[in-house]
């Protein structure tokens, strides 16, 4: 447990419980359940350890590119898979009170996601749910700050095409069903 | 930065952790790092800070995840096995490893260059198409951990097409519940409701979903020299064999990379030849093995890595990671049931 300059176990705290609800939350947006999610966190944080020397000062766009890793190493290695991207699920919608209309646009947007490619889908989801500037997404996708913005605007400009075909809904249930 | 704000205003509300709240870590700062620094250390963390039971890989992608440290997966608990079957198991089977023609076992080498010498086309060089498809049938992977050490896993079926640009696709059923051994059978059937390893496991299937492209980009190595590199050749035959079943994970192999990869797996002192056997799916193949060690003064595990090849096209029909120390069991088990070129993803 020898610290790396300066970086042993006060630093590695320090990050751990700021940005373990970040990763959490990243897990529970592209896996099914919150404990796999929980697991996914854990290991990113044993890897963030183990590398701890390549952490940068701003840790949490790294965070999310080992998350990235860990999660295609699952999927690519294990096969037996965390199952991601469970966006259009009508049932999943938010524990909170909710419009009927507003719960149809959401089941609709999740949709809509859904349908786009995986490359669109994951810049949409670092700017929009992870809160990312286009240079941080950029550094968890392994691309240039100008690629990222391209995507990103090209990745909106799909999803607003795919909403705008949508048609309403059939079977989207009432906000009390589920609330 | 108008740009970014209008799609997080667009996207905020579908945000499914938007309200999630994110129970504490189950581990301490301090319990990570000891996980961290201890190779071996069971993927479940410290005694008495973690849950109650756990998920955890198991088979070559644990295997793969320690080797570079540790030699041999960990992934497991000390358990104490014992007591009798109960009266209403729960339903499952308990894997079993594959029976040898020759169990003892022979030098491979001669036979592996006997088979890659008289190679034929099979499906993936007659087949046609824009994707590579594949179609799996796997026991353990993922496998639910109790705290005394006792596994839980499913089988499933797994299609998956992969296009010439990188975009795959995939597709799982779950077929039922798996156990390594007899007495982890028991004691999950003792459990009213007994935990869910995967739960994709237990739910109905969803059909053919898009999955995430690989980060770095696929490709088949070029020739014999190339492939060796990929498969690490101047690891243990042990490491070599979990590479050889990574590569059909992987990739469309043609028949020119069969005879190569036999060439090399011939070359390679440590596998030894078995003979005929049958596969799960009741398929004819010859089987070799090597040993998995953990280099000197670590883990206490051992395993055997077990390769199936079809008799006259050289595919690789199965895979069996076969746990030989301190338990015999098998903890992973794929069958590769198709492998082509196809027009269609459906």
């Amino acid at each position: 447990m020898k610290p790396v300059g300066e970086r042993g176990e006060d630093w590695f705290t320090s990050i751990y419980a700021t940005h373990y609800p970040d990763i959490v939350r990243y897990g529970i947006r592209r896996l099914r359940d919150a404990d796999a999610a929980a697991e996914l966190a854990q290991d990113v944080f044993v890897v963030a350890w183990r590398r701890r020397s390549e952490v940068p000062e701003r840790p949490l766009p790294w965070l999310y590119t080992v998350a990235r890793h860990t999660l295609a190493n699952r999927w690519r290695h294990g096969r037996s898979q965390p199952t991601p991207l469970p966006l259009a699920d009508a049932n999943q919608v938010p524990g909170r009170l909710v419009e009927p209309e507003a719960l149809a646009s959401i089941v609709d947007l999740r949709r809509a996601l859904r349908a786009l490619p995986e490359a669109d889908q994951e810049i949409l989801r670092l700017v929009g749910w992870e809160d990312l500037s286009v240079g941080d997404a950029a550094v968890v996708l392994g691309c240039s700050r100008s690629a990222a913005a391209v995507r990103l605007f090209r990745a909106r400009r799909r999803l607003r095409s795919v909403l705008a075909a949508s048609t309403p809904v059939p079977d989207s249930r009432p906000a009390s069903a589920h609330v | 930065m108008k740009l970014q704000q209008q799609v997080r205003d667009l996207l905020g509300p579908a945000d499914p952790a938007r309200d999630a709240v994110v129970a504490p870590a189950p581990l301490t700062a301090h319990d990570v790092i000891l996980r961290a620094e201890d190779a071996t250390a069971t993927p479940g963390g410290p005694a008495g800070r973690n849950a109650s039971r756990r998920t955890v890989l198991v088979g070559a992608a644990a295997a793969v995840a320690v080797l570079g440290s540790a030699g041999v997966a960990q992934v497991l608990r000390n358990g104490a096995p014992t007591g009798a079957v109960p009266a209403q198991p729960l339903a499952g089977t308990v894997l079993e490893p594959v029976a040898y023609e020759v169990p003892a076992g022979v030098p491979a080498g001669p036979h592996l260059r006997a088979l890659a010498a008289r190679l034929v086309d099979g499906p993936p060089d007659e087949s046609r198409g824009y994707y590579s498809y594949q179609r799996t049938r796997s026991w353990g992977g993922f496998a639910t951990v109790s705290p005394e050490g006792y596994m839980m896993s499913f089988v499933r079926e797994t299609r998956e097409w992969v296009a010439d640009d990188g975009r795959r696709w995939q597709d799982t059923t779950p077929l039922g519940v798996e156990f390594p051994d007899a007495a982890s059978r028991e004691y999950w059937s003792a459990r009213p409701q007994s935990p869910s390893a995967d739960p994709s496991a237990t739910r109905p299937p969803e059909g053919i979903r898009e999955i995430p492209r690989d980060l770095v980009e696929r490709r088949l190595p070029a020739d014999r020299a190339e492939l060796a590199r990929w498969l690490r050749a101047d690891r243990p035959a042990g490491e070599l064999a979990m590479r050889t079943y990574q590569l059909y994970s992987s990739f469309l192999v043609p028949r020119r990379t069969r005879a190569d990869l036999l060439t090399i797996l011939a070359e390679k002192p440590g596998f030894v030849w078995h003979g005929r056997v049958v596969d799960r799916a009741g398929r004819r193949g010859v089987a070799v093995t090597a040993e998995l060690v953990p280099p000197p003064g670590q883990s206490p595990q051992r395993a055997q890595m077990l390769l199936v090849f079809h008799p006259s096209t050289g595919e690789l029909l199965a895979y069996e990671y076969l746990e030989t120390a301190p338990k015999h069991r098998v903890l992973h088990y794929l069958l590769v049931l198709d492998a082509r070129r196809t027009d269609t993803v459906s």
